[in-house]
C-alpha cells in the first residue's frame, strides 16, 4: 500500500498547491512607502483582562531561563525582561540607553572622578511582597562575576578587564548602592552595562541546592555554587513553569507554562508588580514560529494579537490594516545588519584573504544596497541604507555622514583585486598571480594561484536574509569568487557560530548573516562586538587602533569618541554592512497603549504591562 | 540439466527460463503495453524529462545572475513564467530545479537500489540466522525517522547534489532489501536454482546470474518508486530550507521561496513548480503502478 500513499501525498501537494489561495493577478508593484510610518495613536477605553497572543521571531525557539545566559545561548532568553527587569530599562528610543520610567533605580549619581556611583533604588517589590533592595543589585552582580569566573564565555557582553572586573557593589541602605570603580567609565557606556545588569532575588536564589542553606553570596566561592545551582536548574526545561525558582520575579508577569518542543510560552500577571503600568492583560502567549509566512497567516486568521511582519510581506499592510490590525515600522535604533566575518577561518586561507581590508573593501562594494532595498525580492522598500555600527539616525553618527566610503561599485571592486596582484576572472575562478606583500601584490600569506572562496552560513529565517545573501554571492560569482551560501537555523547558529564561545566550529563558516546585532540604543558602543578581547566578538576581528578608540568611548568622558570609533570600523570593515530592515510591528486595533511601548517593538523590547484591550 | 544455466552467456533455455519467471524485464514490458495509464505515466515522466534537459536549448537562461531589479516580475514577454525573488526565470529556473531533483531522484534511487538488491539477495539465499539477523536489521533502521536524521545531518553538514543522493539512497534501499529478499526467497527453490548449485555454482554466481536477473522486474517496479519517493524528500527538505542553496536550485527550494509570497499573490512562484513536483511523482507513480501490475499479473499467472 506504500504506492498509494505516494500518490496521496502527490495528490495532497496538488490539492494544497491549488487551496493556497493564490488569487491570481497580483505582481504589480505597489509603492509602500509611508503605509507604516506613522505611529498610531493610543486610543479607547481600557478594559480589565484579556489574553494577547505574541508572535516571536519566526526561527527563534527560546528555550533558557536564567537571566544571564552564556553566550551561545543569549538569544534564546525566555520573555527577556518580563520576569527579571534589568536595573536599567534598556530604551527603544535612539537617542536615550535607559528608559526611566521602567527602570528599578533613579538615574545613577556620579562623583566628580566617575569612580563611585551612587544609585538610589525605587519602590519596587518582588513576587513574594518583599522590596526590591540594593542588596539583590549586590547579588546579582555576585552572580555575574561567578559566571565569568566558570568562563568568560558566560555573558555576551563582557570584555576582559572591564565591567563588571574592577567594579565593587555595596548596598549602604536597603535602597541605596554604591558602585566603586578600579577605572572610570564613560557614563552612557556604564549606564549601558547596567541595562544588562538583571536584578535577582538575593534571599530565595541564595542556595546551592533546593532546600540547602542560604549562602553568603558576597564569598566569590558561594556565588560560583549558587551559579552552578541556578544553571544546572535552569537546564531542565520541563520544570521551567513549575519551578518555584523561577516564580519570584520582579517583572509584570511570571511564568505560566513553557513548552520546551516549540519554545511558545505563556505568562500571567504578577500580581505583586509595583512598577508603572496597570498590568490589565491577564496572560501573554509567545508562540513560536518557523517562518515569516506562517506568522503572516496566523495574523489573517485573526489569531495573533502582537507580532512583526517580514519586510517581504511588506505588500500585505494594507490588507492587515483592512483586517483590523495596526502596522507600524521604522529602523530600530542602533540595529546592525552585516555579514559577520571569520577571520580566524583557516579554510582556503580565507583568513590570509580576508585579512587584507582591499578584499574587504570590495566585497563590501559588491553589496548593492539600494538595490536590495528596492528589490521586491529582498526589502520589498522596507529598509535604510546602513553603513556603520551606530545604525540609522544614531546620535552619533560616522564622520562621513551619508556618503558611504564604500557604496556599490562592482568595477571598482575589480580594480582593486586587479590592483593588488589578483587575475580577475569574470564567473570563473579569481586567483592570486602576485604573491607576496607590498603596493600591488596580494598580501601576506597568500600564495600563488589562491582563490577566493568561502562559505556564508545564512539563517533560515527571516526570508530578506537568504534573498540579500544569494544576491551577494551571485556579485561575488561575477567576479570570480566562490560564496557557498549554506542555511540554517538560527537557533543552530547563535549556538554555534562565535570563535569565542564556540571555537571548535570556527572552519564551518567565514561568513554568517544571523539577521540583527543590536547594540545599545542611545549610545552604541561596539566594545563587546569588535574590542579584540570582547566576548561577543564572534569572528575574532582584531584592530589596535579601533581597540583604541573603543577604549576612549567606553572609559572617556568625552561622548563624541564614539563617533571616531563608529567611523573607523566603517572604514576598516569588520563586518559587510547591510541594509537595516524596518521593524514593521502589527498589533490588533482592539488593543493599545502608550505609542512609545509599540515604538520599543522595533527593538523588541516588550511592555504589555502597559497594554489593555477597548472596545 | 548440464553446464549451459551456469554459464555466463545464457543459452536458448535460460532465456525460456527467464520468460517464465514472473519478475523477469520482458514479463513486465509486456504487462506494461496494456496499461495505458501506466504508458500515459511513462509518456508523462518523458516530457518532464525532456522540458528539464532539453527546454533550456529552447529557452536559454542565466540562473547564476541574480537580478534584483527584475524581481518576482510577473509573467511577460521574456519571462514566460515570469521572475522569482532573485530575478531569475521561473521557467529556466523550473528546467534548471527539474534536472537537479530528477538527477538526485535517479542516482538516489540507483544507489539505493544497488545496495538493496545485494542484500537483499544475500539474505535471502543466505536464510536461517544470517538472513534473520540481517532483516532485524533493516527493522531497526527503518524505525529510524529518516527526515528527522536529514535535518538533524543538514544542520551539521552542507548539502550537495551528490552528498543528498548518497544520504537518500542510504536510507532508501532498506525497502529494496525487503521487496529483492522476498523474491530470493521464492526463486531459491526453483528448479534452476537448485540445479546451478548442483553444478557447484557460487554463491556470488548464484546471486549475479539466477537470481537478480529474474527479480529485475520486482527491481525496476522498485526503482520507479525509489525515484518517486526521492523526487518527494528532496522538494520537503528544499521546503523546510534545508535542501540545495544557491546557484543550484531545485523544486523544492523554489516552492519553499515561492510561499514565501503567496500572501502577495505571486501565484506563478507556487503554481509552476507545485504542478511540476506533483506532475513528475504522478507520473512515476502511474508508470509504476503498471509495472507493479504487471508483475503480480504474471506472477498470479
Amino acid at each position: 500500500m506504500k504506492h498509494r500513499g505516494r500518490l496521496s501525498v502527490a495528490l495532497v501537494a496538488a490539492v494544497a498547491v491549488l487551496a493556497t489561495g493564490c488569487s491570481g493577478g497580483g505582481g504589480a508593484t505597489r509603492d509602500i512607502a509611508g503605509s507604516y510610518t506613522a505611529k498610531p495613536a493610543q486610543t479607547g477605553t481600557p478594559k480589565q483582562g484579556g489574553t494577547a497572543t505574541v508572535a516571536l521571531t519566526p526561527g527563534l525557539s527560546p528555550n533558557y531561563i536564567y537571566p544571564y545566559p552564556p553566550a551561545a545561548a543569549n538569544g534564546t532568553v525566555i520573555a527577556r525582561g518580563q520576569l527579571w527587569r534589568s536595573l536599567y530599562r534598556p530604551s527603544g528610543e535612539g537617542d536615550q540607553v535607559a528608559d526611566a520610567e521602567l527602570s528599578l533605580a533613579e538615574p545613577p549619581v556620579y562623583s566628580p572622578d566617575r569612580k563611585t556611583v551612587t544609585i538610589t533604588m525605587k519602590d519596587y517589590k518582588w513576587s513574594n511582597g518583599k522590596p526590591v533592595t540594593a542588596d539583590d543589585v549586590v547579588f546579582s552582580l555576585a552572580l555575574l562575576k561567578a559566571a565569568l569566573a566558570e568562563s568568560l564565555a558566560n555573558w555576551s557582553f563582557y570584555t576582559p578587564g572591564q565591567f563588571p572586573d574592577g567594579v565593587s557593589a555595596e548596598a549602604t541602605a536597603p535602597d541605596t548602592l554604591t558602585l566603586k570603580l578600579r577605572t572610570a567609565y564613560n557614563p552612557s557606556y556604564l549606564l549601558s552595562m547596567l541595562t544588562l545588569l538583571y536584578v535577582l532575588p538575593s534571599t530565595e536564589w541564595n542556595i546551592a541546592a533546593t532546600g540547602g542553606p542560604h549562602l553568603d553570596y558576597k564569598q566569590p566561592k558561594n556565588a560560583r555554587a549558587i551559579y552552578r545551582y541556578l544553571t544546572k536548574e535552569s537546564e531542565s526545561q520541563a520544570t521551567f513553569a513549575g519551578n518555584p525558582l523561577w516564580q519570584v520575579v520582579n517583572g509584570p508577569y511570571r511564568l505560566k507554562s513553557f513548552d520546551p518542543t516549540t519554545g511558545s510560552f505563556s505568562l500571567a500577571r504578577n500580581e505583586s508588580y509595583s512598577g508603572p503600568g496597570e498590568s490589565r492583560l491577564d496572560q501573554i502567549d509567545f508562540k513560536a514560529f518557523t517562518s515569516a509566512a506562517a506568522v503572516l497567516n496566523q495574523f489573517k486568521a485573526g489569531n495573533l494579537t502582537v507580532g512583526t511582519l517580514d519586510s517581504s510581506f511588506a505588500a500585505q499592510i494594507g490588507a492587515l490594516k483592512a483586517e483590523g490590525y495596526n502596522v507600524y515600522g521604522a529602523p530600530a535604533p542602533a540595529r546592525l545588519d552585516a555579514l559577520v566575518i571569520n577571520f580566524a577561518n583557516t579554510v582556503g586561507n580565507f583568513d590570509k584573504v580576508i585579512a587584507q581590508p582591499y578584499v574587504r573593501k570590495a566585497l563590501q562594494r559588491l553589496i548593492d544596497q539600494q538595490g536590495y532595498i528596492a528589490s521586491r525580492g529582498v526589502y520589498n522598500g522596507a529598509a535604510s541604507p546602513n553603513y556603520s555600527t551606530a545604525g540609522t539616525g544614531s546620535p552619533y553618527p560616522p564622520a562621513f555622514g551619508d556618503q558611504p566610503p564604500y557604496p556599490y561599485d562592482p568595477a571598482v571592486a575589480e580594480k582593486l583585486l586587479a590592483d593588488n596582484g589578483w587575475k580577475v576572472v569574470p564567473n570563473g575562478s579569481t586567483t592570486c598571480e602576485r604573491p607576496g606583500t607590498g603596493p600591488g601584490l596580494c598580501g601576506a600569506g597568500i600564495p600563488r594561484g589562491q582563490t577566493i572562496s568561502f562559505t556564508l552560513a545564512s539563517a533560515s529565517s527571516p526570508a530578506f536574509v537568504g534573498a540579500r545573501d544569494v544576491a551577494f554571492a551571485s556579485a561575488a560569482k561575477k567576479l570570480g569568487i566562490e560564496v557557498k551560501v549554506v542555511t540554517k537555523s538560527l537557533n543552530y547558529m547563535y549556538a554555534n557560530y562565535g570563535n569565542t564561545f564556540a571555537p571548535a566550529t570556527r572552519n564551518e563558516w567565514a561568513m554568517q548573516d544571523y539577521g540583527a546585532l543590536y547594540l545599545a540604543a542611545g549610545y552604541p558602543s561596539s566594545n563587546t562586538v569588535f574590542n579584540t578581547e570582547g566576548s561577543f566578538n564572534l569572528g575574532s576581528y582584531r584592530n589596535a587602533e579601533v581597540d583604541k578608540l573603543i577604549g576612549a568611548s567606553t572609559f572617556g568622558a568625552d561622548e563624541k569618541s564614539l563617533s571616531a570609533e563608529v567611523t573607523a570600523l566603517a572604514r576598516d570593515l569588520p563586518v559587510l554592512f547591510l541594509p537595516a530592515p524596518h521593524t514593521l510591528v502589527v498589533w490588533k486595533d482592539t488593543l493599545s497603549g502608550p505609542q512609545s511601548s509599540f515604538n520599543a517593538l522595533t527593538s523588541f523590547l516588550y511592555t504589555p504591562e502597559l497594554w489593555y484591550f477597548h472596545s | 540439466m548440464t553446464a549451459p544455466e551456469v554459464t555466463s552467456a545464457p543459452s536458448p533455455e535460460a532465456e525460456t527460463w527467464a520468460e517464465r519467471e514472473p519478475g523477469s524485464i520482458r514479463s513486465v514490458l509486456h504487462g506494461l503495453r496494456r496499461h495505458p495509464l501506466g504508458a500515459a505515466g511513462g509518456l508523462l515522466l518523458l516530457l518532464i524529462t525532456a522540458f528539464c534537459f532539453l527546454g533550456p536549448l529552447f529557452h536559454p537562461t542565466n540562473q547564476t545572475d541574480v537580478d534584483l531589479l527584475n524581481a518576482a516580475l510577473p509573467p511577460g514577454s521574456g519571462h514566460p513564467l515570469g521572475t522569482d525573488g532573485n530575478g531569475f526565470d521561473v521557467l529556466g529556473r523550473l528546467m534548471s530545479g527539474g534536472q537537479v531533483s530528477l538527477r538526485i531522484g535517479l542516482l538516489a534511487a540507483l544507489f539505493a537500489t544497488t545496495i538493496g538488491t545485494v542484500y537483499g539477495a544475500v539474505a535471502g539465499l543466505a536464510g536461517g540466522v544470517v538472513d534473520g539477523f540481517m532483516m532485524r536489521l533493516v527493522d531497526v533502521m527503518l524505525s529510524i525517522p529518516f527526515l528527522f536524521f536529514v535535518l538533524i545531518l543538514s544542520a551539521r553538514f552542507h548539502a550537495d547534489a551528490l552528498s543528498l543522493s548518497l544520504v537518500i539512497g542510504g536510507f532508501s534501499w532498506l525497502v529494496s532489501a525487503r521487496l529483492v529478499r522476498g523474491e530470493v526467497l521464492t526463486l531459491r527453490v526453483r528448479e534452476f536454482v537448485l540445479a546451478a548449485k548442483l553444478m557447484g555454482a557460487s554463491r556470488r554466481r548464484t546471486i549475479l546470474t539466477h537470481l537478480i536477473p529474474n527479480a529485475l522486474g520486482v527491481i525496476i517496479v522498485n526503482i520507479t518508486f525509489q525515484v518517486a519517493d526521492a523526487v518527494l524528500v528532496v522538494a520537503a527538505l528544499g521546503f523546510l530550507g534545508f535542501g540545495l542553496t544557491y546557484p543550484t536550485a531545485d523544486w523544492g527550494s523554489q516552492l519553499a521561496s515561492g510561499v514565501t509570497y503567496i500572501s502577495a499573490d505571486y501565484w506563478w512562484l507556487i503554481y509552476p513548480v507545485g504542478g511540476c513536483i506533483v506532475l513528475t511523482v504522478l507520473a512515476l507513480n502511474l508508470l509504476a503502478d503498471a509495472l507493479r501490475d504487471a508483475v503480480g499479473r504474471r506472477a498470479d499467472r
